[in-house]
């Protein structure tokens, strides 16, 4: 059964809107496809417009402390590519995690996003980074831009602030250097694996290795949209580092943090386990030892 | 940028190819419908499974996710276009490694073995596990998967010979016991053997099934006249187009081959659209109007037991069966024990989860013969059940057994072949039906979900005085096998003890739920987990060692079982001890030692998988690694062999043929265990040929002689057996022509290594191919014979349970090592040391393999899988959400023998394919216990079930 009846497939940014524009039907942009193609047909629209052929949407630049990320840009390139292992490592500790290496070359991080699903794996670490999501799309034959933050961006489950017509095109993520870091996923099993909670955690120290500098810390797959833990991250930021102040810490985990209204209470059970490892862990990435 | 069909330029296996396509079609359908290389497999359709893994521009990616469009002007590879000469090393190493059973798996992890080695010429096993970690294998439990890769990777690399794949057989006598490449790896390693879903016939036509949404509610009407009438329609057919009487099941035939007058649970097919193409097919099903009249629905034993409704109406009680032992006298035992447990069990539903789903193919031949080839994996019943419901002669119906992508007995019940059948005789045109992978799991049979009850009395030296169980089994919608799984579970159910008071009620019952049915073991699995861990209980309340209370209890040569049959030899013992020695047990009580013990995170153990191991830092590492428990846990198991209670039989031809080749048929069913390796071993020992000296015959009603399903573990006994005496009286006739020509003793002659001759002469001794010349062309005797192979299993009393069901036990025991990850629950089995009696092992490699695949599948229902029916409507139907071990979760296995050769059996032999997974579920519930102190008694032990434990544990 095919997956779709009608499929396009434009190769340049204006070819794109003219097939939107043109667009008689409901439709469902294709990158790597890897979510749409697992999907039964009948969930899905009736037309396709597959950008993997946009080259324009397959960049990686840097600009003033920002990595801009092309929306086609594989999960598996954060662990490959040397420019975004070096400036976004964080989603390398992530995508490690994602599915499995065959999905990773074939999923994008636009798709990810895009999708917005509570269990995508990479939305917690751009959510702990701060990233800024492009949007672009055609109005008056004028190519029209929006910045916006991922919390703002994501809605719900698979809800977002897309509107018809506009896709996403690329990722900005800040260049964030001196981070100690870490990423926390748990499933049912180990690879090819949706999350059941999935956690991004990022530490700065002072110099002297002494004192919590920044610390951000988010959640996924534990209620409609990812969260970052701010009353942690506040509480740390200029504390002693100490095994004993994250303990205090994992007390002011907002007891609503868990919004899933499946497996709560195991949820609840891996929230400040995740808080705890996942600090350790990244400290222990710059070298600090508790 | 058009709509409609696109032209692709796209390089396959270095052949350009320009076609029109529809853009949004997936490559693998391209592959294996345009171009029909069929190697490239589809197991799941949603990227979940592997089977479809090819290279695109040297990229390994799942051809079922990537829409052709993108794959236009790419370079393909596929395991077609491995190798230059064929068959690579790579391929090679897999026959020769074992890495190869059903075949369904190996050409997806054939391309993930080229591109790990092609990326890294020295690959270490972590990054094999971890590239092998989208491609999922349900057969071999990975290991020898991960082996072959090994072996490659060291010839490749100049560090072992080529040579060292060559089969050494000192001699043809010594071919039973010698490791023998699978005689059928070849075409599963290239990809070129096709299975039902492969073949294409002309003229054929396609199947699509109207499945029920209700899940229990009677039909009121069904119209078809607008699907009738869109277009490649050919016929819609109803259960009101069956000529003959309706019905199948292994135990009892309650199932119509389309719902009739009502359906029982979601999924069930009420009608069969027939058209040129799938898609059409597809398309008209949208306009079968089905009105419902809703029923309440039987989600639970409990429910089925309080008559919530009626689903059977020639069963008003819901309830299918009931097996009764009682043996001794338990009210009087439990009055001078020391010590009485009582414990509840339950276990989830779990999918066999073979990666080939159901298939076949149906035609009516030139003379009025429907022939039915499908993956099935009992073809002699299922003729006789196509007879009836089809109201022919059952010489006028021809089954056929096409290669089985595994089967583990869900491929025993006959769930679409009358469909199909059906439809051919209507249509007069072949027809195909292929099952989604949604399709398998909602409506194929399931293993039994069941309830159990211990009441345990010991005394303080720890023996078992008396056991008292129930158990009850929710067989589900339809009877299937749940007669036959209720039955074994009495008889086996009390575990590998004597004892002497012992009362067992063993029920099964009608719900609205997926069907249960056939599953490996068919129905001890789940007692053996509740008895095993209940001995765990009584080793930590009495504080005895868990191997010492085996000991203390286990059968031995003249126990008595539950149904008070007298033994003959028993291995069990031999089996505990071997596997205590083998993983270094450390004695003890199970009183939560983990963290005490020092036999754990030994060097017989993996590392946890910790994703990203790679780059994360040492101190970092650490700290993860820091959060982990370990523990051990013992089970141990026995198990009838071959069909109990009743005449199993088993038979074959064979025939000593031209150039010293042996041609042997018999309707033996190959679902990926490797029998036919097996019987080519006992063909090559007795004749004195080699391996690929001998022909097999296919699994053929019209070609076959009969020799029953795969099941019960009974192939290698019955069907060996029934070859071996074959081979023993084709070996008699020939050497008896021999004997006439040379004009001497017959005694004298032997045949081995392709001659025929007499000790220490020259005189008489003739290559095989030349005396079989002489016999036969020259003295005009063609040199063939049967054989045939009975058991004598009696019937159990009705009341007592007394008799002796089987004539052959074997024995088994297992240890697992754990480590729970404390932060969130999961379980990592690291080791896996299993001891079994085997009878004779005929197959080194085979009996492993059987090991390491039954202990991974026992693994996934220990800790991940579950098919769990919300008010009856299954809620994992797709690999996504129903979940499988991949290779990054197993243990690495230890394994040792025993080979108490069963009596009865001319070739010593027994068999391994259920007996193995058996102890494992056990060993790892147990273990779990000993690193954390949490008890396991309803499964699955998911990652939720533990931390919400800990947590409690932590608050008080």
């Amino acid at each position: 059964m095919l997956q779709y009846k009608e499929y396009l497939r434009p190769t340049t940014i204006e070819e794109l809107f003219s097939c939107i524009k043109a667009a008689d039907k409901a439709y469902d942009i294709v990158s790597g496809g890897t979510d749409l193609y697992a999907k039964e047909q009948e969930r899905l629209s009736p037309m396709a417009i597959d950008i993997s052929r946009i080259p324009a949407l397959s960049d990686i630049s840097l600009e003033d402390g920002w990595v801009k990320i092309g929306a086609n840009t594989p999960v598996q390139q954060f662990i490959e590519n040397a420019v975004l292992v070096d400036q976004v490592p964080l989603i390398r500790h992530a995508a490690i995690y994602f599915a499995d290496q065959q999905i990773r070359e074939a999923a994008t991080i636009g798709g990810n996003v895009a999708n917005s699903s509570p269990t995508g794996d990479i939305i917690p670490t751009l959510t702990a980074m701060d990233a800024v999501i492009q949007t672009l799309s055609m109005e008056d034959d004028q190519e029209v831009r929006r910045q916006i933050s991922i919390l703002e961006f994501i809605q719900g489950p698979g809800r977002n602030v897309l509107k018809d017509g506009e896709i996403v095109e690329a990722i900005l993520c800040p260049v964030l250097t001196g981070y100690g870091l870490a990423f926390k996923k748990v499933g049912q099993r180990r690879s090819l694996c949706i999350s059941t909670v999935n956690s991004a955690f990022m530490v700065k120290a002072d110099p002297a290795q002494k004192i919590f500098e920044d610390v951000r810390i988010a959640f996924g797959a534990i209620g409609p949209v990812p969260q970052r833990v701010s009353d942690v991250e506040k509480f740390l930021v200029g504390k002693e580092i100490s095994e004993e102040i994250i303990n205090e810490a994992l007390n002011l985990i907002p007891a609503d943090l868990v919004k899933s209204r499946s497996r709560i209470e195991y949820r609840r059970n891996v929230v400040p386990n995740f808080v705890k490892a996942g600090l350790m862990e990244a400290l222990a990435e710059l070298g600090i030892a508790l | 940028m058009t709509a409609e069909q696109i032209r692709i330029e796209i390089t396959i296996n270095g052949r350009k190819y320009s076609r029109y396509v529809a853009p949004a079609m997936r490559l693998a359908d391209f592959l294996r419908e345009d171009l029909h290389l069929i190697g490239t497999k589809k197991g799941c359709n949603a990227g979940e499974c592997g089977t479809c893994s090819v290279l695109i521009d040297g990229v390994l990616k799942k051809s079922c996710l990537i829409p052709i469009a993108q794959a236009d002007g790419c370079e393909v590879v596929t395991v077609e276009g491995i190798g230059p000469k064929g068959v690579d090393i790579i391929q090679r190493c897999f026959m020769h490694a074992g890495a190869v059973q059903c075949g369904y798996c190996t050409p997806g992890m054939i391309m993930a073995a080229v591109t790990i080695l092609k990326e890294n010429k020295y690959p270490d096993r972590l990054e094999i596990r971890r590239r092998l970690g989208g491609n999922i294998c349900r057969c071999t439990g990975y290991a020898k998967i991960m082996d072959a890769i090994e072996l490659a990777r060291d010839i490749l690399n100049g560090d072992k010979d080529e040579s060292c794949l060559k089969t050494v057989i000192e001699n043809t006598e010594k071919t039973i016991g010698s490791c023998v490449d699978r005689v059928d790896a070849l075409g599963k390693v290239t990809g070129a053997l096709e299975y039902a879903a492969d073949m294409e016939m002309p003229r054929m036509l396609h199947v699509f099934l109207v499945r029920s949404k209700e899940v229990h509610a009677n039909i009121v009407s069904i119209n078809y006249d607008k699907a009738l009438v869109m277009p490649g329609v050919e016929d819609i057919v109803t259960a009101a187009d069956v000529p003959g009487e309706d019905g199948f099941g292994v135990g009892y035939q309650d199932q119509p081959i389309l719902a009739r007058g009502k359906v029982r649970y979601y999924g069930e097919p009420v009608a069969a659209i027939v058209a040129e193409t799938l898609e059409e097919a597809e398309e008209a099903a949208k306009y079968v109007e089905i009105t419902y009249e809703k029923l309440p629905i039987v989600t639970t034993i409990e429910e089925a037991m309080a008559g919530k409704a009626v689903i059977h109406e020639a069963y008003q009680d819901n309830l299918v069966s009931t097996t009764l032992l009682d043996k001794g006298n338990i009210d009087q035992a439990f009055a001078y024990c020391d010590l009485i447990l009582e414990q509840d069990y339950s276990t989830q539903a779990v999918d066999h989860a073979y990666l080939e789903t159901e298939a076949g193919i149906a035609y009516v031949d030139p003379d009025d013969v429907l022939v039915v080839k499908s993956c099935d994996q009992d073809i002699s019943p299922h003729r006789a059940f196509l007879a009836r419901i089809l109201d022919r002669p059952i010489n006028k119906v021809r089954v056929i057994m096409t290669p089985v992508g595994g089967g583990f007995g869900g491929k025993e019940d006959m769930i679409y072949q009358g469909i199909l059948g059906l439809c051919a005789v209507r249509t007069r045109r072949p027809v195909k039906l292929v099952f989604s992978r949604k399709d398998s799991l909602i409506s194929s049979a399931k293993r039994h979900p069941v309830f159990m009850h211990h009441k345990i009395g010991v005394t303080k030296d720890g023996r078992i005085k008396a056991l008292e169980l129930t158990l009850k089994s929710d067989g589900g919608a339809y009877c299937m096998s749940t007669i036959g799984t209720v039955k074994k579970a009495a008889m086996l159910g009390g575990g590998p003890y004597e004892i002497d008071n012992i009362r067992v009620n063993s029920k099964g019952y009608y719900t609205n739920n997926t069907p249960s049915g056939a599953m490996r073991t068919f129905g001890i699995l789940q007692p053996t987990f509740a008895i095993e861990s209940t001995m765990d209980m009584i080793s930590e309340r009495l504080g005895i060692d868990p191997v010492e209370l085996r000991m203390i209890n286990g059968l031995q040569d003249g126990s008595s079982t539950h149904t008070q049959q007298i033994l003959g030899s028993v291995a069990y013992k031999e089996t505990v001890r071997r596997c205590a020695e083998l993983s270094g047990w450390e004695p003890g009580p199970s009183t939560v030692r983990g963290s005490i013990r020092q036999d754990v995170k030994g060097e017989g153990v993996v590392k946890p998988y910790i994703p990203g191991r790679e780059f994360k830092s040492e101190a970092a590492l650490k700290i993860a690694e820091s959060r982990f428990k370990y523990g051990r846990g013992l089970g141990t198991s026995w198990y009838g062999i071959a069909r109990p209670t009743s005449r199993d039989k088993a038979s074959a031809f064979i025939e000593i043929d031209d150039g010293g080749t042996v041609m042997l048929l018999t309707g033996v069913t190959e679902i990926g265990e490797g029998i036919h390796t097996v019987l080519t071993q006992i063909v090559c020992n007795e004749l004195g040929v080699y391996p690929e000296d001998v022909t097999l015959g296919d699994n053929d009603t019209a070609r076959s002689p009969e020799a029953s399903h795969a099941g019960a573990s009974r192939q290698t006994y019955m069907v060996g057996n029934a070859v071996a005496v074959a081979a023993k009286n084709v070996k008699a006739k020939f050497i008896k022509a021999m004997a006439e020509y040379w004009d001497v003793d017959a005694t004298n002659i032997v045949m081995r290594d392709r001659r025929v001759f007499i000790e220490g002469s020259n005189r008489f001794d003739l290559p095989l191919a030349d005396a079989l010349k002489i016999i036969k062309h020259d003295r005009g005797i063609v040199p063939v014979a049967s054989g045939l192979y009975t058991v004598h299993h009696g019937a159990i009393d009705p009341v007592t349970g007394k008799g002796n069901p089987w004539q052959a036990y074997v024995y088994g025991s297992q240890v697992a090592e754990v480590a729970v990850d404390t932060t969130t629950g999961e379980v990592h089995v690291v080791g896996i040391w299993a001891s079994h009696d085997v009878g004779r092992v005929i197959s080194p490699q085979g009996v492993e393999g059987q090991v390491h695949g039954g202990a991974v599948m026992s693994m996934g229902q220990a800790i991940m899988e579950d098919f769990p029916c919300k008010d009856g409507v299954p809620v994992n139907k797709d690999f996504a959400k129903y979940l499988l071990p991949t290779c990054v979760d197993i243990p690495a296995f230890h394994a040792s023998f025993v080979e108490d050769r069963g009596p009865y059996s001319p070739l010593g032999a027994k068999g391994i394919g259920e007996p193995a997974p058996l102890p494992t579920v056990p060993a790892i519930i147990n273990a779990i216990y000993d690193a954390v102190g949490v008890r396991i008694t309803d499964l699955p032990a998911t990652p939720e079930k533990i931390l919400n434990a800990l947590a409690k544990q932590s608050k008080y």
